[in-house]
């Protein structure tokens, strides 16, 4: 029964132990740079090329294209993959996964392709990240870089995110109030993880 | 300077102790592994607070390794692996900040559910060395420190008050509570107003609930949630006779070779080790770390670690527990003016079954203890509910214009009803506390091992009231109707492994929560339970621990 949670999502008893080792794995598998890719995850800037960020763009449309509401582009999906990739409190093997699949994905489009993929149609460009889709790999880092879609969506603006509230409007969703402030946003919040002396009054709070 | 109390741990097992003892003019010191928000600090934001995790300890710091059965063997994993969190709120108040404050009193069979019930083979089962007569006044109490709102109404196992009312009236509800209502009373089923530890009105310095839908996992904004920091530190630092020390992570206690705490040793923020000394040293670090820092503070005197050498120490855990399930509104079929009523997001729903606390054995047709069922709103999260509408049915991942149709249809007209199942989860001996041998933390100390083992007779109750529950919900109107039982163990609602009794060989406490082998050490958190009642923890948590405190007032 350990692999039914409560949420009714099914996990397979491999993927429950294996979940950090896949992290690693997936990426030692499909790159000999792995290390560099892993120990730049380690360190606080990782910064994407060129050409990444437009395959970053492309994939981020391809998962939340235009029509119908706001697209990756309106929501800033690629600044907040790049957020997220700079941020030094951020599980660095999770980091490498995104990194791995954005390059591996890469590979696949030069063989195929052989240019940048902004020359492309969409219609293509869809095409190609279908075929992606279609791989096991493919499927899994996808599923990663949808959640940095819906944070992109659905986080507060605060995070350089969903401008204005579009993504709110556009599901009719009420935040939570009061919304964060320049005070009590990540990262600045964790500063109370270094505050360290004898609280004797409600006045020093 | 010796400290009359040292309390390790600030969350529901350590409030009322602070409080009491602090009211009673005696020096009071909590020594808190986590930082201390301020109630400004709680926006709600679902980056701090659901996304990055911010208000619990770090996977990759502070890993716990988790042991399951999986085809007749048992596995286990860190959580630094799987990405299973079983930590809890990580903060002065501890996770009684981001509880939903769903409060209900245990009832008097689940203080001798053995002498009532019988054995069953394989659990552990005991009747508790105090009565629900003996809590009662604590409830009461609580009732008025924490703040519960609410209306008692009569039923079959309504428990004996000694008050008409809860001294708060209940909270705004949704639209969707009436047609409960209508649906049990078709069925033939009580089903009661769900009392809440949130303020009805302004209390003091605390303000009314603000009904802005966000409740569990997050700090509230107003203080109307009765959390241990703002219901119980709170009035206590404002006695001048408490301190806290935030980021301050116990890892052991020292004896005096006499069978008494002399010192906690401490990690302060730098790493770097300190110590307390106290007459009086009270534990309520949750069950998990509170049996955790009893097993690693092994010596000379007690060589399995402090309070366990008969071996109690991390067994029997347990936790309130049985299944989940809901069904879905469609607000297109329902009347514009009725849909948005609906759609409201502050109010609450606040309603609970408790018609089958006790059930009919399927098998023997003997009566068995049941439990409880909690209706609730899907969590207002839109990151959360986003996310699960990732996959498929058919389990393929959705993209695209079909991701974002989705999406749209799921966030605009629809709203998930759900219910929470609540059923004994059997003490036994596949459920326990230990340490791990190779697993360490930042610290470099052991983490906790826990083996989450379930009692099959768990599962057939939960079976039950699944059923009823899905019942509700089909009469209701409701559509794609779903539930499931489950038997992986919820980390907020963990209870045992340092039960309580009369009996030293098989209990760690005595009756006053006091360990049998240590004078002067108290366990408050809700370590001290036999068994988890078939309702959240958090009200007899809290109500024991203000009946201890009168017991260390009266020793010191």
């Amino acid at each position: 029964m350990r692999g039914l949670r409560a949420t009714g999502e099914k996990v397979s008893l491999w993927w429950t132990i294996n979940r950090r080792r896949f992290l690693r794995l997936s990426v030692l598998a499909g790159m000999a740079s792995w290390l560099g890719v892993w120990t730049s995850c380690k360190r606080e800037r990782s910064v994407l090329s060129e050409r990444e960020i437009a395959l970053a763009r492309s994939c981020f449309l391809y998962l939340f294209p235009p029509g119908d509401g706001p697209s990756a582009e309106d929501i800033r999906c690629v600044e907040h993959f790049q957020n997220i990739l700079g941020d030094p409190r951020y599980d660095p093997d999770i980091k490498a996964h995104y990194l791995h699949g954005l390059r591996r994905a890469d590979e696949q489009f030069r063989a195929m392709h052989g240019q940048s993929i902004d020359a492309l149609s969409v219609e293509v460009a869809e095409k190609f990240w279908n075929r992606i889709k279609e791989q096991s790999w493919g499927e899994r880092w996808l599923s990663s870089m949808l959640n940095v879609v819906i944070e992109a969506l659905l986080l507060d603006e605060i995070y350089g995110v969903n401008p204005d509230g579009v993504g709110w409007s556009w599901l009719g969703h009420l935040p939570g109030q009061p919304r964060p402030n320049v005070h009590n946003r990540y990262p600045r919040i964790l500063e109370r993880k270094q505050e360290h002396h004898f609280i004797q009054s409600l006045d020093q709070l | 300077m010796k400290w009359d109390v040292c309390v390790i741990g600030s969350g529901a097992g350590a409030g009322p102790v602070i409080y009491a003892l602090s009211k009673a003019g005696y020096s009071v010191l909590v020594l808190e592994k986590g930082p201390w928000y301020r109630t400004a600090d709680f926006a709600k934001d679902e980056l701090v607070a659901v996304r990055r995790s911010v208000y619990t300890s770090s996977l990759i710091e502070e890993p716990q390794v988790l042991e399951w059965e999986e085809d007749g063997r048992w596995t286990s994993a860190s959580t630094f692996d799987t990405g299973d969190d079983f930590w809890n709120g990580n903060c002065v108040g501890g996770s009684s900040n981001f509880m939903s404050g769903y409060f209900l009193r245990f009832k008097p069979i689940d203080f001798r559910l053995l002498s009532t019930y019988g054995e069953i083979a394989g659990a552990n089962i005991v009747d508790w060395p105090i009565s629900y007569e003996d809590l009662e006044p604590y409830y009461t109490r609580i009732e008025h420190l924490v703040g519960i709102s609410g209306r008692v109404v009569s039923h079959r196992y309504a428990e004996p008050r000694s008050t008409p009312q809860y001294p708060y009236p209940p909270l705004r509800e949704n639209i969707v509570s009436g047609y409960i209502d209508k649906a049990c009373a078709e069925l033939g089923y009580e089903v009661i107003p769900t009392p809440r530890a949130i303020l009805s009105k302004k209390v003091g310095e605390r303000d009314s609930c603000y009904y802005s839908g966000y409740c569990g996992s997050y700090g509230c904004n107003s203080d109307a949630k009765g959390s241990s920091r703002v219901a119980f530190i709170h009035p206590a630092l404002a006695t001048g006779h408490c301190a806290v020390l935030p980021n301050a992570k116990v890892y052991a206690l020292e004896t005096d070779g006499r069978h008494r705490v002399k010192r906690a040793w401490y990690y302060d923020v730098h790493g770097a080790k300190q110590y307390v000394e106290a007459r009086v040293f009270v534990v309520a670090a949750q069950a998990v770390e509170t049996c955790r820092l009893l097993l690693m503070s092994r010596n000379d005197e007690f060589p399995n670690g402090l309070a366990n050498n008969n071996g109690q120490v991390g067994k029997n855990l347990i936790f309130s527990a049985g299944g989940t399930g809901g069904a879905l509104f469609y607000l297109d079929e329902w009347p514009d003016e009725i849909a948005q009523q609906i759609r409201q997001p502050g109010y609450f729903i606040n309603r609970t079954v408790q018609h089958f606390y006790e059930i009919e054995d399927p098998e023997t047709g003997k009566r068995i203890k049941g439990g409880s069922i909690d209706f609730l709103f899907e969590h207002n999260n839109a990151t959360t509910r986003a996310i699960h509408r990732k996959w498929t049915d058919e389990g393929s991942l959705r993209t695209g214009r079909a991701f974002k149709e989705d999406l749209k249809a799921y966030f605009t007209n629809r709203r998930q009803l759900k219910f929470e199942v609540f059923v004994d989860w059997l003490p036994h001996d596949n459920c326990f506390v230990g340490l791990s041998e190779t697993v360490r933390d930042k610290w470099g100390d052991p983490v906790a091992k826990i083996r989450i083992g379930h009692h099959p007779h768990d599962v057939e109750v939960a079976e039950v009231l699944v059923e009823r529950a899905k019942e509700i919900l089909r009469q209701m109107g409701l559509r794609e109707v779903y539930g499931s039982v489950s038997t992986f163990p919820p980390s907020n609602l963990q209870a045992g492994g340092c039960r309580f009794g009369s009996d030293p060989k098989t209990s760690v406490l005595d009756p006053s929560c006091r360990a049998h082998e240590v004078d002067n050490l108290y366990v408050t958190d809700g370590s001290f339970l036999p068994n988890a009642g078939s309702v959240p923890l958090t009200w007899t948590i809290y109500a024991n621990a203000l009946r201890v405190a009168e017991i260390i007032k009266k020793r010191l």
